[in-house]
């Protein structure tokens, strides 16, 4: 295994190879920042490029786009409290308000920072995990898989703030809209109305840009200024951010290995990855009172986890061929274009290829943060031009993100009514993570309770990982509560 | 006598000077026009994919050398991109519609809210791809595939979008086993883990997929090949599936049971479906009624393309062990539509519709 470790370093480093990883590096940085787009749209651009090119080369472009979205994304999320993509949501909790305070340029070095530790941690673990991933894989059943959506749900109530009883009412609701579209376990199509345009569902795209860009847009330009309320601070430069994540170190790590063992169990889906951070940072927390209002922890835990998550989902993707996120099932096509089926056997006889794309992953992790931290300096100058001077290409940006969903007129519908409703729960302060929440857990939590009864009549109660899960999350739910009441005291 | 001589003389001489200019046009018909090739699926799909491949090379070898581009119209499983192109586009042969096999099925058994009618449309070039049926030995319980119909235990087969995975329920149909559907599973992919976790009994994969993925699964014991789906001839004799010749095909598999050969509905069922799946798991179709020159231009491409030595390497490991089907293959693929039993279709939608829920339009 060392030999095919350097060897394929080796490979990666012929100087066309390294030109498509930073081609592919300054692609994802691109889709990165553009609200809506995300690896996938980088991936798909570069897809036509890829008949005929060396094997080694367009992988590692690949790999190099899939490294540099999650990083770059944090751009919008910060600066304007806009997702950048579908993985930098909960990064806005804390992110946003940091910027509103003046401290962007703090908040996107400690994001770049945590990134880059957290996406080179996930490049090891990878490696490390080589020979294990497949019992890891094949642990997580229906049943078990059920339970980690219920672990997932359980975070509606810490990411409600104070207002516990409105966040659930807002999680209740994303689970309803998520059952909009095809049923999961039926041939059914519910709440369409007959609307071809309704089969899929509701985007989650469209859902996070409405909910969270448009509201903010309006009121920014309501209110008048620029998106900082202070000018910048002493001490507040994004060299302060990297020293913030030298001293969470310890929280650094623990938030990519969260994240790569949540990526690497296929069927949850990437997207779930940073609020669980989010939430799981919270939850540990003995000082929550600046949660939401601009703790830098809320920034490093998502950051560090949505990084290493991309360590994560390429198993599953290599192992079994089933890929971990949308990304990478374009990622599994452009592999069969090189004529590699992804399979156990690809550990035994391309170990070699397996290694250029840890190797790219790493460096592309590495390449893309230094870029991000370099334009991070003149990017979030941008947080004190006054807002309206940007408000009509913000504008345009995200009309455009969420346009290219399906390129169907009810995509633009959809954002304006998920807009509308995002901006009536900011004014009667009804957290919106919680919907968003909902939502993407709806029709995982209903296809596996379904299918684990089907498969297991009710005996998949007593599955042993079914118990330990249930424990985990009542255990976090009571500490939460318990933690809760006696800062209140 | 002189008077026929000149007439015949004159009219083959006018069929000679049409056929002449429909050549002659079909040169230039494409000159400077662009081809869309419209896919209805996401990016990276087995079908993108084979849309993507071809949409590379047609473009340098229909007369003209036309530009090709391929376009994702992705939304509601295909349907939308299908139903623009069966409704909306125009008919002058510059979009194509890319479709797997399981789309045109959809199309044959009139699905509802799809509204491509294959009688309609006239195929460009095909890709084959065959499906192989495994079985896990330890969740089933028995060892070999003669033991098939006297499983000790609950034979649990995973069940993504009932009308994808058609000709592995018609072929169980075909043996009348009693299976236990387990729904809700996102594609054959996650069908293939709860596989090798022990949660399925039954795992019906591409034959590329089953090799890759579950072939190390049998070296190791835990599964055994159980049938492949295989194709079917003119004559109704079972075909092995070329990419897996070892593997006995269902109908082998049940006349090594019964002592006989399949037949009744099932089995009229089984020949249609698995031809017209696996033959064209990934199709490009073209409206009948686009100018002739248009057809003729299309089909000179085509049959230069399959020949260009560097679409043919390109395509090696990309097309699994399958030989793409061109000129008078396309001609067996309608030709099998036009003779399928119109019984089958009623009987494969009673069979989506009484145990799956699925409807249709017609």
């Amino acid at each position: 295994m060392l030999d095919a470790l350097i060897n394929g370093l080796f490979i990666l480093l012929d100087p066309f190879r390294m030109l498509m990883l930073l081609a592919g590096v300054v692609i994802g940085i691109v889709v990165g920042i553009l609200p809506g787009l995300g690896g996938l749209m980088g991936m798909a651009l570069v897809l036509p490029f890829l008949f005929g090119m060396d094997p080694y080369a367009g992988i590692a472009m690949l790999i190099g786009i899939a490294a540099a979205v999650p990083s770059a994304d944090t751009f919008p999320s910060v600066l304007m409290g806009i997702p950048g993509s579908s993985g930098s949501q909960a990064t806005i909790m804390d992110g946003y308000p940091l910027a509103r305070q003046g401290q962007a340029a703090r908040a996107l070095g400690a994001a770049f920072s945590a990134s880059m530790v957290g996406g080179v941690i996930g490049a090891l673990a990878l490696t490390a995990l080589v020979p294990f991933a497949r019992p890891i894989v094949l642990a997580f059943g229906s049943p078990e898989l059920f339970m980690l959506t219920l672990l997932g749900l359980s975070m509606v109530g810490v990411l409600s703030g104070s207002r516990p009883l409105l966040g659930i009412i807002a999680g209740v609701f994303g689970v309803l809209i998520g059952t909009v579209g095809g049923a999961p376990v039926a041939a059914e199509y519910r709440f369409v109305f007959g609307e071809l345009y309704l089969y899929d569902g509701v985007s989650l795209v469209i859902l996070a840009l409405g909910l969270f860009a448009l509201p903010e847009i309006i009121d920014l330009l309501a209110r008048g200024g620029s998106i900082a309320e202070r000018a910048p601070g002493l001490g507040g430069g994004w060299l302060q951010g990297v020293r913030d994540t030298l001293r969470h170190k310890w929280l650094v790590t623990r938030h990519s290995l969260f994240g790569i063992f949540i990526g690497f169990i296929p069927g949850m889906g990437s997207s779930i990855i940073d609020w669980l951070n989010y939430g799981y940072v919270v939850q540990t927390s003995r000082d929550r009172s600046q949660f939401g209002k601009g703790d830098i922890r809320g920034v490093i835990a998502p950051e560090s986890a949505n990084n290493a998550r991309e360590g994560g989902v390429l198993m599953p993707t290599l192992l079994f061929g089933v890929p971990g996120s949308s990304a990478m099932a374009l990622f599994l096509g452009a592999m069969l274009i090189f004529g590699v089926q992804p399979g156990p056997q690809l550990l035994r006889d391309e170990l070699d290829l397996v290694f250029v794309i840890i190797w790219s992953l790493a460096l592309g992790n590495i390449f893309g943060t230094l870029l991000c931290l370099l334009l991070s300096r003149p990017i979030a100058a941008l947080t004190f031009v006054p807002f309206y001077y940007l408000a009509p290409v913000v504008l345009i940006i995200v009309i455009l993100g969420a346009f290219q969903e399906t390129r169907h007129w009810g995509d633009l519908l959809m954002l304006f009514g998920f807009g509308l409703l995002g901006w009536i729960m900011k004014r009667i302060s009804m957290p919106r993570p919680p919907l968003l929440i909902g939502f993407i857990l709806s029709s995982l939590a209903e296809r596996y309770l379904w299918m684990s009864y089907n498969l297991y009549d009710w005996e998949w109660l007593y599955r042993p990982m079914v118990i330990a899960i249930g424990t985990v999350t009542i255990a976090l739910v009571v500490a939460g509560i318990w933690v809760k009441r006696r800062a209140a005291q | 006598m002189r008077l026929r001589t000149v007439l015949i003389s004159a009219i083959s001489a006018l069929f000679i000077t049409m056929s002449g200019t429909a050549l002659a046009d079909a040169h230039t018909y494409y000159q400077g026009k662009t081809i869309r090739i419209m896919i209805p699926f996401s990016p990276g799909g087995g079908t993108d994919t084979f849309g993507r491949y071809i949409a590379q090379y047609l473009g340098r070898h229909i007369p003209g050398n036309p530009t090709v581009i391929a376009e994702n119209v992705t939304g509601a499983g295909g349907l939308l991109g299908s139903n623009e192109f069966a409704e909306r586009v125009d008919k002058d042969g510059l979009t194509l519609l890319t479709a797997s096999g399981h789309l045109n099925l959809r199309a044959y058994l009139g699905l509802q809210g799809l509204r491509l009618n294959l009688d309609e449309l006239t195929p460009v070039v095909a890709a084959p791809m065959g499906h192989i049926t495994a079985l896990n030995t330890r969740t089933s319980g028995i060892e070999s595939p003669l033991q098939f119909l006297d499983t000790p235990r609950r034979l649990t087969k995973g069940i993504t979008d009932p009308v994808g995975l058609v000709e592995a329920l018609v072929a169980l149909e075909l043996f009348e086993v009693d299976y236990r559907a387990v729904p809700g599973y996102g594609g054959r992919g996650d069908t293939r883990i709860a596989f090798e976790r022990g949660e399925l009994a039954l795992t019906t994969q591409s034959t590329p997929a089953y090799l890759a993925r579950v072939v190390p699964l049998v070296e190791e014991g835990t599964a055994q090949p159980l049938y492949a789906i295989g194709f079917v001839d003119a004559e109704g004799r079972p075909v092995r599936d070329p990419a897996a010749p070892d593997i006995i095909t269902a109908p082998e598999l049940y006349e090594q049971i019964h002592g006989a050969e399949p037949s009744g509905p099932a089995w009229d069922a089984y020949k249609v479906v698995a031809n017209l799946v696996q033959n064209t798991r990934g199709t490009i179709w073209v409206h009948s009624d686009v100018p002739p020159e248009a057809l003729e231009a299309l089909r000179i491409g085509v049959d230069a393309m399959v020949l260009d030595p560097e679409f043919q390497a390109t395509g090696e490991t990309m097309m699994g062990g399958y030989e793409i089907i061109s000129g008078a293959g396309l001609d067996q693929i309608k030709a099998d539509l036009d003779a399928a039993p119109p019984e089958v279709v009623t009987w494969v939608q009673d069979l989506l519709t009484d145990r799956f829920g699925v409807r249709f339009d017609r």
